[in-house]
């Protein structure tokens, strides 16, 4: 058991800052952004083409962060104003990003096993103190999300999500806004992207494939349950940052869970997917409701 | 209650994959088998072969129990970790990924056991901070080029056709310079999806005295349109898998994908045997196979009596593909 | 009193149709008035209001608002000093976000100080929003969302208030009290308002100058003396 969530915990750990620019773009936003397939592609990639130049880690995430917010910042400008819908406009940049990706990297995969990488230096002194430098990171992303989501700015983006046009009649500019959202979520998924290749030691031109679906059905599985039980509205944020947790960490544990009984992934997969739609339906249900 | 029942399933969801685990400690006083993890990153013939080869060669050379873990992660990545954690958690003692994605995955997570990589092609320094030996199965586009020769040497002209994929584009590169070596212009002619095979079928400089097809997914899998074109002009289609000569090239000079198995378990045998892998050389294969097509080198009016005498002359194995079903290659 | 806005030449077209939805619209607005229009569906009412808060742009004319053709200004300069009320809460308040929500983004767009208490400011208005300021505005009812554009909307007084028939999905009752606190406000508050409804009585009762359009074009001017000897029967032959 203890090995279950172990496995469970490091998984999610690599995957929370997606998780995160999932839940802003979805939750805040509302628009399902696929761009996110690639800008998570191109994180990892742009990391890892620039430690093997020899950069350092530090500076190598950072521009890999950056990368992932320019490609937002493209899917925001896509949509030309609103004209064009965010999904279509997601997909567009995620299209275009294979071939930049393939550019950056100049080949399909990039290993780090014997690279420097932010976290390769704890690795060796000992696993444990290697997560905690995980941990480290990712929770710094998790502190700065949430301080934008109680600023100014993360109340424009979730006004934005929620009425475009009276944000736009109120006089806030709604073009930077969407740029800003869109640069956001996938700054963080480039984070994510770039964490990830450390952890398994490369970066591949396919590992972003359904990034989004998984993101999005965790933080739908992880609001279902969390929020029927956040009556304070003050509290909202952080109650969304906990379903995103507890959405990916259930997701990864489940799937765990389920290998353990050795069922062909085959049905694995099909099993996990029913489960998604299942809590999707309900999850919809509420909010026709209300 | 439509929430209520959506919990309920969700609890005993959990409790079913927490008490899952209870299983793998079922029997502690038999000899414990010696377990290995393999680890299919998609599913393939070809990865089938190679996971037949290393563990029936693997059964039969060692005299102890054996207990193969056989991961197929159906090309997720998520999966394929999770499934190298969980083989973690069960004391796996060696570990055979195949291709060179799995082998890097498990390689950054596994560090105090060994790790054989079939298929799979790293730098020689990634090898150094985990226990990894490798198999390499990459054939050079010069050995290619050689064996044509040899078995053509009067041919002067070839086209290879080949993908945008970015693995392909220094092999051609080395394609076109081998044939320099022996006086075969190799003439170049890209696709970037499989409908712009057809087009660059119809479109072969009427002087091209064969077309060359290497290792390269895209094309392969548009192989019989290439096959087509060969046997209206009468010159040969070449390529350098099993598989493409099963769907209509003439013959290829190739690596059988068992035999990969086969190198992976003597591997694997060096180091049960208390070798440490990060000493063992890379392998590469040296065991070549000459797959041939019976059917389509009449058709493309080729003499196969050539081809055989060359790959007696380089003591490669010949292998009739022939009638064998499209990825049943036993 | 003097001229606070004033509407030259006003054509509004739309490709489809023949007929322009405005026509050559003339017409003065005076600082503190409260102008109603008053039309048929159709007349062109709504698309005045549209007009100036920039939902429509005109094919031909001028707006001027204190020297300043509004028509030529972005829209963000415009919501400087137009709000507009509508008759459905989505157009005027974030319905996925708190009272309190609502007020921080009027008032950190004014860049002015807040105010020392929502709570208190809000008692004004009648209704009991005080006890709610971290509930969700999709679950007030449609008289407590209105009160409470109308209360956002006055927080930081407007040029121009535009009321776009902000009433008229309400019960009779409550769009009774609705009506009447917004004309206290106005009144209070020294407000320049232009207001459409289909309600006559209303248009008597809290109209300072009735506009009345037809077919596009303006059909009649009342001026405040005339009013007070309109009847509602009369308001309503002269009008449609």
């Amino acid at each position: 058991m203890i090995a279950l969530l172990l496995a469970t915990l490091t998984q999610s750990l690599t995957l929370i800052p997606l998780a995160l620019g999932i839940n802003l773009s979805y939750t805040l936003l509302r628009a399902t952004d696929m761009t996110i397939d690639g800008s998570f592609v191109l994180g990892a990639g742009v990391f890892a083409q620039l430690v093997t130049m020899g950069i350092s880690p530090i500076l190598a995430f950072l521009v890999a962060l950056s990368c992932g917010a320019i490609a937002g910042a493209f899917t925001a400008f896509l949509q030309n104003g609103g004209k064009v819908d965010p999904l279509l406009a997601g997909i567009l940049t995620s299209f275009i990003l294979y071939s930049v990706n393939m550019a950056v990297m100049g080949r399909p995969n990039i290993n780090l096993l014997s690279t420097p990488t932010l976290f390769s230096g704890a690795f060796a002194h000992s696993t444990t103190l290697g997560w905690f430098s995980v941990a480290l990171v990712v929770g710094l992303l998790v502190v700065a999300f949430y301080i934008l989501l109680q600023s100014r700015l993360g109340l424009c983006l979730r006004a934005f999500g929620d009425n475009p046009a009276l944000l736009s009649r109120q006089g806030y500019n709604v073009t930077y806004l969407r740029v800003t959202g869109f640069s956001l979520n996938n700054l963080l998924a480039a984070a994510s992207g770039a964490i990830t290749a450390q952890i398994i030691g490369y970066a591949d031109i396919g590992m972003g494939v359904g990034m989004t679906l998984i993101g999005i059905g965790a933080i739908v599985l992880g609001q279902h349950l969390i929020l029927p039980f956040i009556k304070k509205h003050y509290l909202r944020a952080g109650s969304e940052l906990l379903a995103a947790f507890i959405g990916i960490a259930l997701y990864f544990f489940i799937l765990n869970g389920l290998l353990r009984f050795n069922i062909n992934p085959i049905y694995l997969k099909l099993l996990l997917g029913v489960l998604l739609a299942l809590f999707l339906r309900t999850a919809t249900r509420k909010v026709s409701l209300s | 209650m439509k929430r209520i029942f959506t919990y309920l399933s969700l609890i005993s969801l959990l409790l079913l994959t927490a008490c899952g685990n209870k299983q793998t400690t079922a029997n502690n006083n038999a000899p414990k088998p010696i377990q290995i993890g393999i680890i299919i990153p998609i599913e393939h013939p070809a990865m089938d072969e190679i996971t037949r080869g290393f563990e029936e060669t693997l059964t039969a050379d060692l005299k102890q129990p054996i207990e193969f873990q056989v991961m197929r992660a159906q090309g997720d990545v998520n999966l394929q970790r999770s499934m190298i954690l969980q083989l973690q958690n069960k004391g796996i003692d060696l570990y055979a990924p195949i291709a060179t994605q799995p082998t890097e995955m498990t390689a950054a997570m596994i560090h105090d056991r060994p790790i054989v990589g079939l298929a799979a092609l790293l730098p020689e320094s990634t090898r150094a901070k985990s226990q990894l030996a490798l198999v390499d199965d990459e054939i050079t586009p010069t050995q290619i080029i050689q064996f044509i020769h040899a078995i053509y040497p009067t041919k002067t002209q070839l086209t290879l056709v080949y993908s945008n994929n970015d693995k392909m584009a220094p092999q051609v590169e080395e394609a076109i310079a081998a044939g320099k070596t022996v006086g075969i212009q190799v003439d170049k002619r890209m696709i970037t999806a499989l409908p712009d095979l057809y087009s660059i079928a119809q479109s072969l400089s009427p002087q091209t005295q064969g077309i060359l097809v290497l290792k390269d997914v895209l094309v392969v899998s548009g192989i019989a349109t290439l096959s087509q074109t060969a046997s209206q002009k009468h010159i040969p289609l070449i390529s350098a898998d099993d598989g493409s000569v099963q769907n209509g090239s003439g013959f290829a000079l190739g690596v059988k994908e068992y035999q990969i198995g086969v190198e992976g378990a003597k591997v694997a045998e060096q180091i049960l045997q208390g070798t440490p892998a990060a000493t063992i050389p890379t392998v590469k294969m040296t065991k070549l196979s000459v797959f041939i097509n019976t059917k389509a080198l009449t058709a493309q009016g080729q003499d196969l009596a050539a081809i055989e005498k060359e790959a007696a002359k380089d003591n490669y194995a010949i292998v009739d593909v022939t009638n064998q079903p499209v990825g049943d290659l036993k | 009193m003097s001229p606070l806005l004033q509407f030259e030449h006003i054509t509004l077209r739309h490709p489809s149709l023949e007929r322009p939805i405005l026509d050559n619209i003339n017409y003065t607005v005076q600082k503190g008035d409260c102008v109603v229009v008053l039309g048929a569906n159709g007349s062109g009412k709504s698309s005045l209001l549209k007009l100036l808060d920039g939902r429509y742009r005109a094919n031909d004319g001028k707006i001027i608002l204190k020297n300043k053709n509004i028509l030529s200004l972005s829209s963000q300069k415009r919501a400087h000093c137009i709000h507009t009320l509508t008759q459905s809460a989505k157009d005027n308040l974030f319905l996925d976000l708190t009272i309190s929500e609502n007020y921080q983004l009027i008032q950190k767009r004014n860049k002015a100080d807040a105010i020392d208490s929502l709570a208190d400011y809000l008692q004004a208005f009648n209704v009991n929003l005080a006890t709610k300021l971290d509930v969700l505005v999709a679950r007030l009812s449609g008289g407590e969302q209105q009160a409470l554009a109308l209360a956002l909307a006055v927080l930081y007084p407007p040029e121009i208030l535009l009321l776009d028939e902000h009433t008229s999905a309400l019960d009779p009752k409550t769009a009774e009290h609705l009506m009447a606190l917004t004309a206290r406000i106005i009144h209070e508050r020294h407000i320049t308002a232009l207001l459409t409804t289909h309600n006559v009585n209303h248009a008597l009762a809290y109209g300072d100058r009735i506009l009345a359009l037809k077919e596009g074009c303006v059909h009649d001017c009342i001026e405040r003396s005339d009013k007070q000897n309109l009847t509602a029967e009369m308001l309503m032959a002269r009008c449609y």
